[in-house]
């Protein structure tokens, strides 16, 4: 009951609509937005559906496909939220979370804090190298390796044509 | 002996292929999950749950074994490498290289076939997670 009045107190959101705050911040091939919530938050994103009533955040990495596409900074209210899959999030939420995915059917009163590295479909050919914190999100790097072509050369991949960097 | 209808092991049968069904994955998934108070999660994809009063932290990663290829059908292909950096009871970062499907044989088959030894090596190095440090590393002062 007490989630549920704070929850009723603090607004509600349904996907990227309501009582949010987000951050777009642009990185090496990649959009990370950052969705604050407080209150009920009923997400159902493909790649990320539940409710969430309390407070959090959930991130998103999207792959770049143009400098125009997003506004870096701050939005509120709205949430521009690519309407594709995600390559990686982050999220954080304190109060009852709830998420329904196949692979993650869960309920958590408390702190839940989760990250998805991955989540492909089974049929899908993908290939990419992707670092990402996120407290950091302007650190994030996404390179996707398109071709099988670009497979021919791989140590092409790397700026100095050197893949040794480690001590 | 009592001999089951037809239509009723048929009924058998499709019950038992879809309740297999829905336990088989559909995504490669890897995920790392820390929970402090009170939880309770299952999986189709892995017919497991558990319940959680505290405090416990999870890394793993679900593989689909059953996708279709010009053979017939076999385990998904997929060839990753993470590195992850933890704060505390949070994860504060992570880098990977993955590689799913033709990708991912194609890659290999290319590392097979290449007879350049630095091409080779370059190749064979690409999913050692430490060719890319976590650039936490780099930046902290």
């Amino acid at each position: 009951m007490l989630l549920l009045a704070a929850a009723l107190l603090g607004g509600c959101a349904l996907d990227n609509v309501g009582l949010l705050a987000a951050r777009v911040t642009s990185a090496e091939g990649a959009w990370v937005v950052d969705v604050y919530s407080a209150g009920a938050y009923l997400h159902t994103r493909a790649d990320d559906p539940g409710l969430q009533l309390g407070a959090g955040r959930r991130s998103y990495v999207f792959d770049k496909r143009g400098e125009d596409e997003l506004a870096p900074g701050w939005h509120y209210f709205t949430v521009p939220l690519p309407d594709r899959p995600s390559y990686a999030r982050d999220s954080r939420s304190y109060g009852l979370d709830t998420t329904v995915a196949r692979n993650d059917l869960s309920i958590t009163l408390g702190l839940r804090a989760t990250t998805v590295m991955a989540r492909v479909d089974a049929d899908d050919s993908r290939f990419f190298h992707l670092t990402y914190l996120p407290e950091q999100p302007a650190l994030t790097r996404l390179e996707i390796f398109e071709s099988e072509g670009e497979l021919a050369c791989a140590s092409c991949l790397w700026p100095n044509g050197s893949p040794s960097q480690q001590e | 002996m009592r001999i089951v209808p037809m239509a009723q092991r048929f009924a058998i049968a499709a019950g038992v292929a879809l309740t297999l069904g829905a336990c088989e994955p559909v995504n490669l998934y890897v995920a790392h999950s820390t929970v402090v108070g009170l939880n309770a999660a299952g999986s189709l994809d892995r017919s497991s749950g558990h319940l959680i009063v505290g405090y416990d932290r999870h890394f793993g990663a679900i593989v689909p074994k059953s996708v279709p290829v010009e053979e017939g059908e076999e385990a998904m292909s997929v060839l990753s490498c993470s590195d992850l950096k933890v704060d505390g009871i949070f994860l504060a970062g992570f880098t990977e290289y993955l590689a799913t499907g033709r990708a991912a044989t194609g890659f290999a088959k290319a590392v097979a076939a290449d007879t350049d030894p630095a091409q080779k090596t370059a190749m064979d190095q690409m999913f050692d997670c430490y060719v890319a440090p976590i650039p936490s590393d780099q930046t902290e002062p």
